[in-house]
């Protein structure tokens, strides 16, 4: 059911949009307050207690240590359930009813890979307008994890090594490793603090991207009609989707392991700019893809590996720039001719 | 289907013959290798008339991988014969051939403003 607006509310429409990025910031420094006051209050109790007191009492320290542990768990609860609200869409939630015929369509897809060696498969999900959905790399969730996890065991080490630099510096000859390793703990922290709600405001503020097919997998020649959906709160300036085969090679260079990729096809499959995207009205709209005839096939072997997929890419005011990749399997076509070439010899 | 034979190879002790239908990878990345089809002949099984008479192999070739020469990535198919002889010696020889028709396709870069158009 669509939410009445009251006419004289000039403020709301601006407070949905920006809501979840509060709600994102408050938790945040919330678990943020959360780890500085149980870092500060073990190290505070374990540097200046003595044999026979302790700093801080026992039941006061308990209290101390009680808090910290709420805040940070009020903290990261409220963060999770921030990223599950914005993640799961209504479509995804369409799709987990549907289930058993996604399950179905696995079996499918597996079977073929027994009878293509060397072709990756990408199974899709259920969709809810074209039958199947892209899954989305999970890169961003990833790097919101690393960051996040940096952040803390940065903020804790500086909450410990910061009270002891002071300490330190207190005394007569005062040691040089905590003075000189604070203030770069410090801005280490800092910067994985500001990667973590840059990348936290990336995935509140703009929702998930959905992608779906007509038809999958695709074939070189073969054309297919693709939705893209984008909800999200924020007006976006501009919107474009790819089509890319990629090349990936794999090799050694002395004692490193280096990979290379490199696009060798792109096509643009749509752009528009002034994208409006609101919390009541996704941006909704469908385009056609085809694949180029005698384009190769996604292909994988240990070292080297051949891959299309669909980025889209978007850019909004202040924001960091979108940038998600949907993986597609590409089969052969099942009528292949073969060739006479040149011999090689090849003596050992 | 393919056939071969071998040549000049009097005079040489032949301890064993391999055949197979394999694509390997080239380019920038280490070689991978698939092996489809794989044929040994023992010594026992290798006689001097034997040696020197065509033969054949036959297989059904897979959907996949097909020939390719990409810009880092190249993928070609091939039969492999394989002599050993000697102490430990051998010599192999490649007969390429071309599974499939893929290339590289032409990257199109449209007008912006068909392509504005072109949306629904």
């Amino acid at each position: 059911m669509r939410r009445k607006r009251l006419p004289f509310s000039p403020f709301k429409r601006t407070r949905g949009r920006f809501a979840a990025i509060a709600e994102a910031i408050v938790a945040g420094l919330i678990v943020l307050a959360g780890i500085v006051l149980l870092a500060a209050t073990i190290t505070l109790n374990v540097l200046l207690s003595t044999p026979g007191e302790m700093y801080i009492s026992a039941g006061y320290l308990s209290l101390r240590i009680a808090l910290a542990v709420a805040m940070i768990a009020i903290g990261c609860y409220y963060i999770i359930g921030l990223l599950w609200k914005v993640s799961v869409s209504r479509e995804r939630r369409e799709a987990l009813v549907n289930r058993a015929g996604e399950i179905d369509l696995l079996n499918d897809f597996r079977r073929r890979r027994d009878d293509l060696p060397s072709v990756p498969v990408e199974p899709p999900l259920q969709g809810t307008r074209f039958p199947f959905r892209l899954s989305s790399s999970s890169r961003d969730l990833w790097g919101l994890i690393i960051s996040a996890s940096m952040s803390v065991m940065l903020v804790a080490i500086a909450s410990i090594l910061v009270p002891t630099a002071f300490a330190e510096a207190k005394q007569a000859s005062p040691g040089a490793i905590a003075i000189i390793f604070s203030p770069l703990i410090c801005l280490a922290a800092i910067l994985f603090l500001y990667r973590f709600f840059r990348q936290l405001l990336k995935l509140t503020g703009i929702g998930p991207t959905i992608i779906e097919l007509s038809h999958y997998p695709l074939h070189p020649g073969s054309t297919c009609r693709v939705r893209l959906f984008q909800p999200g709160r924020i007006g976006l300036k501009v919107v474009t989707a790819w089509l890319v085969c990629q090349e990936e090679a794999t090799f050694d260079e002395g004692t490193d392991i280096r990979t290379e990729t490199r696009d060798v096809y792109r096509e643009r499959l749509f752009r528009k700019r002034s994208v409006s995207v609101s919390p009541d009205a996704a941006f909704d709209t469908e385009f056609e893809m085809k694949i180029p005839p005698n384009a190769m096939h996604s292909f994988k072997s240990a070292n080297n590996r051949i891959r299309w997929k669909i980025i889209v890419q978007a850019e909004a005011k202040g924001w960091p720039r979108l940038n998600r990749t949907f993986r597609l399997s590409v089969y052969p076509r099942t009528v292949i001719e073969t060739r006479k070439a040149v011999a090689a010899p090849n003596h050992r | 289907m393919c056939e071969y034979r071998l040549r000049g190879i009097e005079g040489l002790d032949v301890s064993s013959l391999e055949a197979s239908v394999i694509w390997v990878t080239e380019g920038k990345g280490s070689e991978d290798i698939g092996v489809h089809f794989f044929q040994r002949f023992t010594k026992d099984a290798l006689s001097r008339q034997t040696l020197s008479t065509p033969k054949r192999l036959s297989t059904v070739l897979p959907n996949s991988p097909l020939s390719y020469s990409g810009e880092i990535v190249k993928v070609r198919w091939a039969v492999r014969i394989r002599m050993f002889y000697g102490e430990g010696q051998e010599i192999s020889r490649d007969l390429e051939f071309g599974l499939g028709n893929a290339v590289i396709p032409t990257s199109v870069v449209d007008d912006e403003d068909t392509i504005e158009k072109n949306q629904v």
